[in-house]
């Protein structure tokens, strides 16, 4: 049991500890060690241990560097009228449309053609006459689901050309991910 | 708050002066090993030869997949919506650099190898490459391309002359099977690549189903006698003989042979026409370049079964475009490399590789001494190549070597070289000619000695060269996919921990098709592979294998 001095608790750390009873050996001619100044020292092993420590996480080496996977392919399909209109967008389904047979999927553009976007009206459908005319009515799309595709008749050139526009616009910038069928020449519900 | 017993902050208070309070000049060294080595690195520190993430993600997947295949993968040169590499972008020299350039075709690569250098300005330096016959230790031949230019006019002539037109080249690598090659190019005639060192009896049936008229060999290395005997449409037969013999004569034909075949020999025909001009003929006579005829060994059935396979020139220029694309700008075959291939010129991949360092000027040394089989030391005498070509049994034995002759140093040197390469820094090696890349290739459909992943590793260890592993496919000019130069893991793929093959060339585009087993479906790629491209004989191939595609977008087996 060390009994400290009367100095006070704040003082102490200031002053040489008490208990030193060899000086540093840094002079030359005591290169012998005194036998209390030992390696195993606890400030020494803890520093000893660090060492270790860093040269355990430096050597180790490092996992190769990886990229999260993306997104999985889409599979390319066949859709008929009924089976691409659950895809407008609802029920966090992409939005696809399609055009002169060829389907979109237009999902970064869910502003436009998603629920609440301007161009809602194409979503799940056969936007063709709608983008070939300019207009998003109603009766732009086809009514009937199980029946043939819009043949686009009673489209001047002028209107033709605008859909030429439209289709190339959506080819640079979207996926097709699907052809777009009469139901007649669909594919057959597997039972 | 005085109490008794001291409040347990004062407590360790004590203990820790006491702690530190017992420092000694042990406390010193060892403090001083910790500085630095936390200040070492910032001094010598080594970036990796890449940037890391560049090898995650090496080639582009389609984002849409058809029913029953996977999605489609092409190298990031050429992504999805872009044409694939279909040639080697020759522009006429006073083209506007903006204007795209031709194709080409095999005539052009032997107009670059003789025209010099051609910078990235467009500008012709002049700088030539040369070839050389590297003959044993003492002797090397060289040659300038305007003295092979007059033998490839010489040949050409000769050959035309006597009316033929397909003419099967049975040569070692050398300088004669280059100039055949390039003389049946220019002056209209069919080759035939016929791989060294076959039975008779195989050669017979080769030169039979090819229809080949005109045999060029090496002197003494098939008995002629025999093979009219078996072959009796053969018109013309052109022995190379080597310096050392030429004193005997061998034009002769022994009596009873049958067939009326005549014989030349070549150094005569180059004497003959020595006053031939270097100017080399800028249209083809007879029409059209001809396409080239490979034998392959078909190692899936019975031996010594082969097959001939016809590449149009615009396959093969497709193939070394494409290799030419690959290299990073740096590391590039440029007109101060050196090549030796060791693997036969007549297989498609060296000869692809060497076609791409004769069109960026390179030198190339050529030994006899060319196999699947060969030591890697016969590469490095007499000449110090830059780039090697290599079968995979070549290197694999190389490791063995060196692993049996070396295993006592093998210690903390090796460790701390693995280290060093697994953190993506290639360690220098002790020696003074080592080369600095080295190809090697796996056939698909025969029988090569596949290299594992460590072995590949170790071989970067012990040769100090970086290495390009690739997959190749009979149909396939080139290559299908070959490793990045910089990708230096060491990990397997697949049950087996096979190596990969890494991205495809910018001439192929891959896919894999669904096969009863194997189907690509959660994001994973597996199947049989299906190859198209302009590098592809007629266009697509279907591949006997089954394939997969790692998590790093590099095909590999499953």
């Amino acid at each position: 049991m060390i009994v400290q001095s009367s100095i006070s608790p704040r003082l102490r750390p200031l002053l040489p500890p008490r208990r030193e009873l060899h000086p540093p050996t840094f002079s030359p001619s005591k290169l012998t060690v005194p036998h209390s100044a030992s390696i195993v020292s606890p400030i020494n092993l803890i520093l000893f241990s660090l060492l270790i420590l860093l040269a355990y996480f430096r050597l180790r080496g490092s996992p190769t560097q990886s990229l999260p996977k993306g997104p999985e392919p889409i599979v390319f399909r066949t859709f008929t009228p009924p089976t691409l209109k659950p895809y407008n967008g609802e029920f966090n389904m992409p939005v696809y449309l399609a055009v002169r047979g060829k389907v979109f999927d237009v999902t970064p553009g869910r502003n436009f053609y998603g629920p609440g976007g301007p161009y809602e009206n194409f979503a799940g459908r056969d936007a063709s006459r709608g983008l070939a005319c300019g207009s998003f009515d109603e009766d732009m799309l086809t009514k009937d689901l199980n029946g043939p595709l819009d043949n686009l008749n009673g489209l001047g050139d002028a209107e033709m050309e605008a859909l030429q526009g439209w289709e190339e616009r959506f080819n640079e910038k979207y996926l097709i991910v699907g052809k777009l069928v009469p139901v007649a020449e669909g594919p057959k519900k597997e039972s | 708050m005085a109490a008794e017993s001291t409040s347990i902050f004062q407590q360790l208070d004590f203990q820790l002066e006491q702690i530190l309070a017992s420092w000694n000049i042990y406390t010193l060294l060892i403090g001083l090993i910790l500085v630095i080595y936390l200040i070492y690195p910032l001094f010598y520190y080594a970036e990796p030869d890449i940037y890391p993430l560049l090898l995650a993600r090496q080639s582009a997947a389609s984002p849409v997949r058809q029913p029953g295949e996977s999605s489609s993968f092409r190298s990031l040169e050429t992504p999805h919506g872009y044409p694939l590499k279909s040639g080697l972008n020759v522009k006429d020299p006073g083209a506007p650099k903006w204007t795209s350039g031709k194709d080409g075709d095999l005539r052009d690569i032997w107009k670059r190898a003789v025209s010099g250098f051609v910078g990235n300005d467009d500008k012709p330096t002049g700088e030539a490459g040369k070839v050389l016959t590297v003959l044993g230790k003492e002797e090397a031949i060289e040659y300038t391309f305007a003295k092979l230019s007059a033998e490839i006019n010489a040949i050409g002539q000769h050959v035309k002359a006597h009316g033929e037109g397909r003419v099967a080249i049975y040569l070692p690598n050398s300088v004669e099977l280059l100039v055949s090659l390039f003389a049946a190019t220019f002056y209209g005639i069919t080759p035939i690549l016929v791989p060294p060192e076959q039975p008779l009896d195989t050669l017979a049936g080769i030169l039979r189903e090819t229809r080949a008229e005109v045999l060029i060999a090496g002197a003494g290395a098939l008995p002629l006698t025999e093979l009219l005997q078996q072959y009796k449409s053969l018109k013309q037969m052109i022995w190379v003989v080597e310096r050392t013999s030429r004193h005997m004569d061998w034009n002769e034909v022994p009596e009873g042979v049958g067939g009326n075949a005549d014989i030349a020999v070549w150094h005569d025909i180059i004497e003959d026409k020595a006053s031939a001009p270097s100017e080399l003929p800028t249209e083809v006579l007879g029409g059209t370049v001809p396409n080239i005829l490979f034998v392959v060994e078909d190692g899936l059935s019975a031996m010594d079964s082969y097959e001939i396979i016809e590449f149009t020139q615009k396959n093969i220029v497709a193939a070394v475009g494409a290799q030419i694309s690959v290299l990073p700008r740096n590391h590039r075959l440029a007109p101060t490399d050196l090549l030796t291939p060791l693997a036969s010129l007549t297989e498609m991949y060296p000869l692809t590789v060497t076609l791409a360092a004769l069109f960026s000027n390179a030198s190339l040394a050529l030994t006899p001494v060319s196999g699947p089989t060969v030591p890697y030391s016969s590469a490095f005498q007499g000449a110090s190549p830059t780039i090697v070509i290599a079968g995979t049994q070549t290197l694999s034995n190389l490791c063995k070597h060196h692993e049996r002759v070396q295993s006592h140093k093998i210690g903390i040197g090796h460790w701390w070289k693995s280290r060093s390469l697994e953190t993506g820094v290639l360690p220098k090696v002790s020696g003074t000619s080592n080369p600095r890349l080295i190809y090697t290739y796996d056939k698909s459909n025969a029988s090569t000695v596949p290299l594992s992943p460590l072995e590949f590793f170790n071989l970067k260890l012990f040769t100090g060269a970086r290495f390009v592993y690739a997959f190749t496919d009979p149909r396939v000019a080139g290559a299908v996919s070959q490793t990045n130069i910089f990708d230096y893991s060491k990990r397997g793929h697949g049950e087996d921990g096979k190596s990969h093959f890494g991205p495809p060339l910018s001439s192929v585009e891959i896919k894999m098709r669904d096969t009863g087993e194997s189907k690509s479906e959660g994001g994973r790629s597996v199947g049989q592979l299906v190859i198209s491209g302009p590098a592809i004989v007629g266009g697509q191939v279907v591949a006997d294998q089954i394939l997969c595609m790692t998590d790093e977008n590099t095909l590999a087996y499953t």
